[in-house]
């Protein structure tokens, strides 16, 4: 009879088995050591964007991303809330004016900018940095904003956003910190906001997102306005900030950030009513200027009037009833644009009302 | 290997500036006047101490002192890492990355040791030079 010899198992010949291996995996009793490695939450970008976090800014061009960035940048450090000597600004998206005047300021601030092309550094290297400063253990405090994303990798390639996501996470993990600018698509969605760009593996990936917006309401002379709106969050950040810029011709980079300022809500919401009631007049402009038409023709009874201007713009009745009404009252500033009185036997006569401010 | 990099950054407790440069020979005048002189210039500049070692964020200043790093102290000025070095002499350096603050001799602490005079200077990384500004606005 043939005695039974169990083959040996590799734990038994001292070998490490996958059991032992997916046991060193484990991190539990690793959580003192990792709660002395974990970040407090910091600002990086006041309200924004936090320490040891993704955060990924998506705006159309020229809605002054780098600029308010940089911005913010320098209030953190200002204020010493960052560290500047760990904080590495890759402007890969400027002229070589532009990569100048934003290195005087990046050494008058105290940060780093680096640029593609000069110095040895090519834009390949971010990816395989952040990788090195994961294993190292180097990555704790380092804060990287890349300007813009798209030179780093191919938003529109679902392959390749998801592995920069990959390698931004392990950076992330060993507590660096990303901030990302990158475009919206050039459609907006139906409610007209903008939409973000490329496929969704970065902003599915990262912790954060914002998406910038140009506010067209009215604002001072030269002075445009910007909303932050956050889609995504990950920590107790704002879900709404605004700032503006004075834009001028000729003036230095310097002039146009020393311009930055924040915009409380109250006057965020005043612009934002403004800019809706813009949109809603250009909407209707052809109707009011029809209705406008009638009345210096002596056409300045409601139902005569609704007749003229469907007749003449070819809108329905209803359409320019509801225009009609909306557009009267006594306030210029708040779209109304004629006034009525009511006669003997309800009858209405509209009057042009005068621009009393500059027309929206 | 662990899967979790274990950090040995601040792991061990060392001496404080008075301990090291102070308490050695308390009643001496020396040792009386560096005290005194150390107290000033931590209530003055708000510098913050730091004793457990190593500091990474201290040590990549320190490195950078070649030629300069005698009797160093490592302190925090609001989170950012300051370095302040006491070599003897009274020359100017030149540091690759760094920016320094030379202290006025009456907050100099160290002052004179075994007969020769020291400075003191205090070092940041460049990127950091506003922590100078702003020591330098306090004590002036």
């Amino acid at each position: 009879m043939k005695a039974f010899t169990p083959p040996p198992k590799l734990h038994d010949l001292g070998q490490e088995t996958a059991l032992d291996r997916l046991h060193g995996f484990s991190i539990t009793g690793n959580s003192q050591s990792m709660r002395q490695q974990m970040l407090d939450d910091v600002f990086v970008l006041q309200d924004i964007a936090i320490l040891g976090q993704w955060t990924t800014l998506y705006a159309s061009p020229n809605t002054g991303k780098t600029l308010l960035t940089l911005w913010l940048l320098g209030e953190a450090l200002r204020e010493l809330k960052v560290d500047g000597h760990y904080v590495f600004y890759v402007n890969a998206d400027d002229s070589f004016k532009g990569t100048v005047e934003k290195t005087e300021l990046a050494e008058q601030t105290g940060f780093h900018m680096i640029t593609p092309n000069l110095n040895g550094f090519m834009s390949s290297h971010i990816p395989e940095m952040m990788v090195q400063l994961a294993v190292t253990g180097e990555a704790k405090g380092v804060v990287i904003i890349l300007d813009t994303l798209k030179k780093f990798t191919d938003l529109m390639h679902k392959r390749e956003s998801s592995e920069f996501g990959r390698i931004s996470r392990e950076f992330i993990s060993a507590g660096g910190t990303l901030i990302c600018l990158a475009h919206t698509n050039k459609h907006r969605a139906s409610d007209g906001k903008p939409i973000y760009g490329g496929t969704s593996d970065i902003s599915d990936d990262c912790d954060c997102v914002y998406i910038l917006d140009k506010l067209d309401g009215r604002m001072f002379e030269d002075e445009i306005a910007v909303e932050f709106v956050n889609v995504k969050a990950r920590g107790d950040i704002a879900e709404r900030v605004s700032f503006s810029y004075a834009k001028k011709h000729g003036q230095s980079y310097a002039e146009l950030i020393d311009s930055v300022k924040r915009i409380d809500h109250g006057k965020m919401e005043e612009l934002r009513l403004s800019a809706e009631l813009t949109r809603q007049l250009e909407e209707d402009d052809d109707v009011i200027a029809s209705v406008r038409t009638a009345i210096n023709q002596a056409v300045t009874t409601k139902a005569a009037i609704v007749k003229f201007v469907a007749d003449e713009t070819g809108h329905s009745h209803a359409k320019v009833r509801k225009v009609l009404v909306v557009r009267t009252g006594a306030m210029y500033s708040l779209g109304h644009r004629w006034s009525v009185e009511i006669g003997a036997h309800n009858k209405s006569t509209y009057s042009i009302l005068a621009a009393t401010e500059p027309a929206l | 290997m662990f899967n979790w990099p274990i950090d040995p950054n601040l792991s061990v407790t060392g001496q404080t500036y008075r301990q090291r440069y102070v308490d050695y020979d308390p009643l001496s005048d020396e040792c009386i006047a560096r005290g005194r002189t150390y107290d000033n210039l931590i209530r003055i500049s708000g510098l913050l101490e730091e004793i457990r070692l190593p500091s990474k964020e201290h040590n990549a200043i320190a490195k950078k002192l070649r030629g300069a790093n005698d009797h160093s102290s490592f302190y925090w000025y609001k989170g950012i890492p300051v370095v302040m070095v006491e070599p003897y002499g009274w020359q100017d350096y030149e540091f690759v990355g760094i920016e320094y603050l030379r202290l006025p001799i009456a907050l100099s602490p160290y002052g004179t040791g075994n007969g020769h005079k020291t400075q003191s200077l205090l070092c940041v990384h460049a990127a950091n030079k506003i922590v100078l500004d702003q020591i330098q606005e306090k004590i002036a």
